[in-house]
């Protein structure tokens, strides 16, 4: 085995701070915008906030929100779960670190080209994608750097007797369907496929972002974090295996279910029903695998806010990916597509589960790479219980029922004006839970800012 | 232990992320792609409604444009599904032909306003362009942001830039296949009903919010006719409080809307909501309803109105006047009928003097004021009177 120096672990770990603090830096700019759209939508009057600038439209900042969240926070906080955990699970120092270093900084500046684009009006029509293409090439550069950090890593590791650790097939599936499909979305829906050819392949897109960027970093990070923060093994290699190749295979298969009842072929939509169905079996074979892992080991969520995290994340999990598959029956996409219903469950995957894995992440890695314990176990408390009943209690249930006064009003006929003023009254909570949300994550900058040097007294 | 090869790094990246990326990208992407060109290729009639002769965008290419940077198809989306109730309130169902020059698509996948597929036709463009600069002035209950820096505002006016104009092209031109499909749900010709159900404490109150959510915007507060959209409209929102229109009347053109004008169908209302609007509406007139108590139908100058009549009106009008003259199938807005109104002396002399604006309602600047009354007298045996 290959020792890296200490000097290379130094740089890594700076490496994988400043992502995550950039990281969070998006979060808030996303987490901003969302409060601030979810205000404007609660009355006329309201609609009226900061509405005569351009720049802060409704649908400028919409944009802005998912470009944020999704490549800002859950993408640099990705890149940094991959340059920690990929060299210590190969046991190989990262590939190239002044590539590396160069990119942290590369990829800042090819999203906010993006962001400021989208902001000023260079929007393309691609959902998740909106970015113009001059800001793609930056962001689709970057992200192949990345890759060849990460990949490079893995690749000039030696082969090691366990063979990879299951976190590590994860990422390499994650960085490398993303690539392909970035560069689809941003080539061929954006520029060739039309109509209802460019609506299949968007499907695949939007589907594949959340799917197979989202989703497999997200899992791998679990994987990583589940085994470490408990001191179990991963109960069973071979359900890791049906987890992952299910994913792989069938999760991309289902993407025109976003697109039911459009003019998306015929063929193609009923195909989605089963093949999004069997997603069922990706999550429950994952989730047992969490579960049985961390047996005996239960009570370590109360003290440990990082497993704690994890723990609530792997619960929302459940949800989100039960919600998807029924959400592939015609009958139920009848009632809630369109609505806030689908909103809510987006919401629960990226927020609910992603970013809470992320948080566990950054409360089990800040303290390594700092040197220091969290200094205030109350602002992690605090932390976690805004995050938690802001997110449930004011986010996902009223949006949740939000969807349903919407699809119920349209399903009744009722003039469209009341599928509006029917869901405002659970919008209420739903912008609350933006201020919510972001205190919450002010806590926890303030608490990595606390403890940011080394402690004097003695390292954890 | 030897390394499984089926658990080796170059596997996974080249069976798991290239593999099953290229094959979701094969039958997701180019499977349905390849039998719907086949589709698209024997509709393909059409040339490109985007751009002009020499290939440079046109004005409905250039307000797609805005459409796809302002982020519309974010909130509204642009396929009509065939079920829950959506060819009612849209039009027919999208079909993949009718995009086949949108690239990229704009499907969307939420609706937070209504879907545009079927907006053809279906407003006047006084109320896209009124709508546009503020959404509240035509929808009261709207969340949608304006888009003020697309009209030139000076002190008195506001003015519509081309890119306003364009985007109101390009909404005009979504669903225009389907034109004549869409009027005919959302402006039924023949939509007619008589009688009308008893007042009650509770239609007034309940007639009195539906108007301050609906109608309020073009129509005014008091329903003078001078709301805020009210500059950006011709022929002008009409003042339902210089009018007395009776129940059913108002409960006719609320279910086929006033096409020509910006006055949209409220045809998805429930019913009973629609008729407390309606008495609501016809309410607001009452003072002008005993003014034809006064008329005596035998006089002289119901006589001499008559003969007037005959001579100006009975082209649109109809005989009757009912609205129904032989020149009234091709007018939108269609003449009014007198069988169910009552003007103000006021509002009937401006009428007669400026015309309205906007309709095919001329101005009779010829007819002096004994004409006039006389006319007017006439106008008013018309009314029957349904309490």
């Amino acid at each position: 085995m290959q020792m890296s120096t200490a000097r290379e672990i130094s740089s890594t770990n700076n490496l994988v701070k400043h992502h995550i603090v950039i990281g969070m830096a998006w979060l808030f700019l996303a987490m901003a915008a969302g409060t601030l759209m979810a205000f404007r939508l609660l009355s006329p009057q309201y609609a009226e906030i900061l509405s005569h600038t351009p720049l802060l439209t409704f649908g400028r900042v919409r944009m802005f929100h998912t470009h944020g969240a999704v490549f800002g926070w859950l993408s640099n906080c990705f890149i940094a779960f991959s340059y920690y955990a990929i060299p210590k699970l190969t046991s190989t120092p990262l590939f190239l670190p002044r590539l590396a270093r160069f990119n942290l900084y590369f990829f800042q500046f090819a999203l906010i080209c993006g962001a400021v684009a989208l902001l000023t009006g260079h929007a393309e029509g691609v959902e998740y994608a909106e970015a113009p293409w001059w800001a793609d090439i930056f962001f689709a550069l970057s992200f192949v750097f990345a890759i060849v950090n990460v990949l490079g890593t893995v690749f000039t590791a030696k082969a090691q007797a366990n063979g990879l650790y299951v976190s590590v097939w994860y990422v390499i599936l994650g960085f490398c369907f993303t690539a392909l499909n970035f560069i689809m979305a941003n080539t061929i829906v954006a520029h060739v496929a039309p109509g209802a050819a460019g609506a299949a392949l968007s499907g695949l897109w939007i589907h594949n972002a959340v799917g197979l960027w989202v989703t497999p970093m997200g899992v791998a990070m679990a994987y990583f974090l589940v085994p470490v923060l408990t001191g179990n093994p991963i109960a069973s290699h071979r359900l890791s295996l049906i987890g992952f190749w299910t994913l792989a295979v069938l999760y991309p298969l289902g993407g025109s279910h976003h697109y039911f009842y459009s003019p998306v072929p015929w063929w193609l939509q009923v195909m989605a029903v089963p093949l999004t169905s069997a997603l069922i079996f990706v999550v429950y074979t994952v989730v047992y695998n969490f579960f049985a892992t961390m047996k005996g080991s239960w009570h370590k969520f109360t003290s440990d806010i990082a497993l704690r995290f994890v723990t609530f994340g792997v619960f929302s999990y459940i949800i989100t990916c039960t919600q998807g598959p029924f959400h592939a029956f015609f009958s139920v996409q009848r009632v809630v597509h369109f609505t806030d219903w689908v909103v809510a469950h987006a919401h629960l995957a990226l927020f609910g589960v992603f970013s809470w894995w992320i948080f566990g992440f950054i409360y089990y890695v800040w303290p390594k790479l700092t040197g220091r314990a969290f200094v205030s176990k109350a602002l992690a408390e605090w932390h976690f219980w805004l995050t938690f009943i802001g997110f449930f209690v004011f986010y996902y249930i009223p949006d949740t029922i939000a969807g349903l006064m919407q699809g119920f009003a349209w399903l009744r006929g009722l003039p469209f004006i009341d599928s509006l003023t029917s869901a405002q009254p659970f919008w209420i909570p739903r912008a609350m839970s933006g201020i919510m949300l972001f205190l919450g994550s002010v806590l926890l900058a303030i608490n990595m800012y606390k403890s940011r040097n080394p402690s004097k007294v003695g390292t954890p | 232990m030897k390394p499984n090869r089926f658990e080796s790094a170059t596997f996974f990246a080249v069976v798991a992320g290239l593999g099953c990326f290229l094959l979701s990208f094969v039958a997701m992407g180019l499977a349905p792609w390849t039998s719907l060109k086949r589709m698209t290729d024997q509709a393909k009639s059409a040339a490109n409604p985007y751009v002009d002769e020499k290939g440079e965008l046109n004005s409905v290419g250039r307000g797609r444009q805005l459409y796809i940077k302002e982020a519309c198809w974010h909130c509204h989306s642009q396929f009509v599904r065939p079920v829950a109730g959506e060819p009612f309130r849209y039009g027919p169902p999208s079909q993949a032909w009718e995009s086949m020059f949108d690239i990229p698509q704009t499907f969307g996948t939420r609706r937070i306003g209504p879907d545009l597929s079927r907006e053809a036709g279906r407003r006047s463009n006084d109320w896209q362009l009124a709508h546009l600069y503020n959404p509240r002035s035509t929808t009261p209950l709207s969340v949608m942001p304006g888009y003020p820096w697309y009209f030139d505002e000076t002190a008195t006016d506001v003015r519509p830039k081309q890119e306003a104009l364009d985007l109101v092209s390009y909404l005009q031109y979504l669903g225009s296949s389907f034109k004549d499909e869409i009027q005919s749900i959302v402006y039924p010709r023949l939509f007619k009903v008589t009688g009308y159900p008893v007042k009650d404490e509770v239609h007034q109150e309940r007639g009195r919010l539906l108007f301050t959510e609906n109608c309020t915007g073009c129509h005014g507060a008091s329903g003078n006719g001078m709301g805020l959209a009210q500059p950006a409209l011709r022929p002008k929102p009409a003042s339902l409080s210089d009018r007395y229109v009776s129940p059913s009347e108002v409960y006719s053109v609320l279910n086929r809307g006033v096409l020509g004008s910006a006055m949209p169908s409220f045809r998805e209302m429930p019913e009973r909501d629609l008729w407390a609007l309606s008495l609501f509406v016809s309410e607001l007139g009452e003072s002008h309803h005993s003014i034809t108590k006064n008329t005596g139908h035998d006089s002289q100058r119901v006589q001499r109105g008559s003969a007037h009549f005959k001579a100006l009106c009975v082209a649109c009008h109809g005989t009757q006047g009912t609205g129904d003259g032989p020149a009234a199938v091709a007018l939108n807005p269609r003449p009014k009928d007198f069988s169910r109104r009552v003007f103000s002396p006021t509002l009937f002399r401006t009428i007669m003097h400026e015309g309205v604006p906007g309709s095919a309602m001329p101005a009779f600047a010829q007819l002096d004021e004994t004409k006039t009354a006389e006319l007017e007298a006439y106008v008013q045996t018309l009314f029957v009177d349904e309490r």
